[in-house]
């Protein structure tokens, strides 16, 4: 479930910049992180033997809180 | 063994604090992407005894909570408790009527009827905030006139219905902090204060959470509050006044990756007892 970012991006790379993000392992699908190099924010939207595949994180909705 | 489901949208952190204390545990967890689900009584395949709602989409979570419920099974915190507290004007209006004590507020729909709903408060500043809506985002310190004008149309022009909805409160000078009671069934079980120069304070706007050892005087509202919502498991922001403690919110999933560490408290474990507590009484 993504915002629908436009180029699938290979497992392990960020879609905006094309930066390599380290996995470090436990990431979970519909995870956010933080791109370190471009700090765009990022969803994991699926795991494929181990590697995160990351996509633009959704945008803030009205209604989202705690 | 309870099996525990975590329904959920985007996973934040809170939620990996509960998969990982969960998998400590031995405890079964699925994990449901609301988002994805497709919420057929006829053929939805409910295989676990109580279901954690942690979506960050409060819409979402609310219809989760009604359909988990409709099939029989127990939800933390159910879909009454969750609507008592994600619309601001509710929550205010059960606490009031329960007893407990809160900041003055009101809610007004058009620039005459806040004019007045301001006079009634005792005059400016006052705070101007959506009813639904979190994170202390499209928050308003409406210092005069001009800006209470400005804030109103703005809304009336730009907003989507709920914003139009005008919740208005008196603004509480407090200490430079508001505090944050997280609290089960009525119990108090850990508490911080958030801190900020800012008079926002929530953390995810950058206030800083330290630990509030809870007194008999948060222990006795904060059991109050609770009780006017219907119990559950809540975050209870509290303002400090002169006249003592006021409830601002209730949250009813709460975020608390800034607060296990002040409080040295393990509030993923203690949300995971209270679940399967809840499906043992189901």
């Amino acid at each position: 479930m993504t915002s629908g970012s436009a180029s699938a991006a290979a497992p392990g790379t960020c879609p905006v910049c094309g930066g390599t993000i380290p996995s470090g392992g436990g990431l979970v699908a519909t995870e956010i992180v933080v791109c370190p190099e471009c700090q765009s924010m990022l969803v994991v939207e699926s795991l494929r033997d181990g590697e995160a595949v990351f996509g633009e994180a959704p945008k803030i909705e009205e209604d989202w809180g705690e | 063994m309870t099996r525990l489901a975590l329904v959920h949208s985007t996973i934040r952190k809170e939620e990996k604090l509960l998969l990982d204390e969960a998998s400590r545990r031995g405890i079964p967890v699925r994990t449901i992407d609301i988002r994805a689900e497709v919420l057929d009584p006829a053929s939805f395949r409910a295989d676990f005894d109580v279901a954690l709602e942690r979506s960050v989409s409060t819409v979402k979570g609310d219809y989760a909570a009604l359909f988990l419920e409709a099939l029989g099974v127990p939800v933390v915190n159910p879909a009454a408790v969750a609507r008592a507290c994600e619309d601001k004007f509710l929550t205010s209006l059960l606490l009031a009527r329960a007893g407990v004590a809160v900041p003055r507020f009101a809610m007004a729909f058009d620039v005459g009827a806040a004019r007045r709903a301001v006079a009634d408060l005792g005059g400016y500043p006052v705070v101007v905030k959506p009813p639904l809506g979190s994170w202390g985002r499209l928050l308003a310190k409406v210092n005069d006139e001009d800006a209470l004008e400005a804030v109103v149309e703005h809304k009336d022009v730009l907003g989507t219905p709920p914003q139009k909805a005008l919740y208005i409160q008196e603004f509480v000078r407090k200490p430079g902090r508001d505090i944050r009671a997280f609290v089960a069934d009525g119990e108090t079980l850990c508490a911080i204060t958030r801190e900020s120069p800012h008079w926002i304070t929530n953390t995810a706007r950058g206030g800083v959470a330290k630990n509030y050892p809870p007194t008999a005087e948060l222990r006795d509202i904060c059991a109050r509050a609770s009780a006017a919502v219907g119990g559950g498991l809540l975050a209870v922001d509290l303002f400090e006044s002169a006249a003592g403690l006021l409830v601002n919110e209730i949250n009813h999933t709460m975020e608390f990756r800034n607060s296990e560490e002040p409080t040295g408290t393990n509030i993923a474990g203690a949300i995971l007892d209270y679940c399967l507590k809840k499906a043992k009484a189901a």
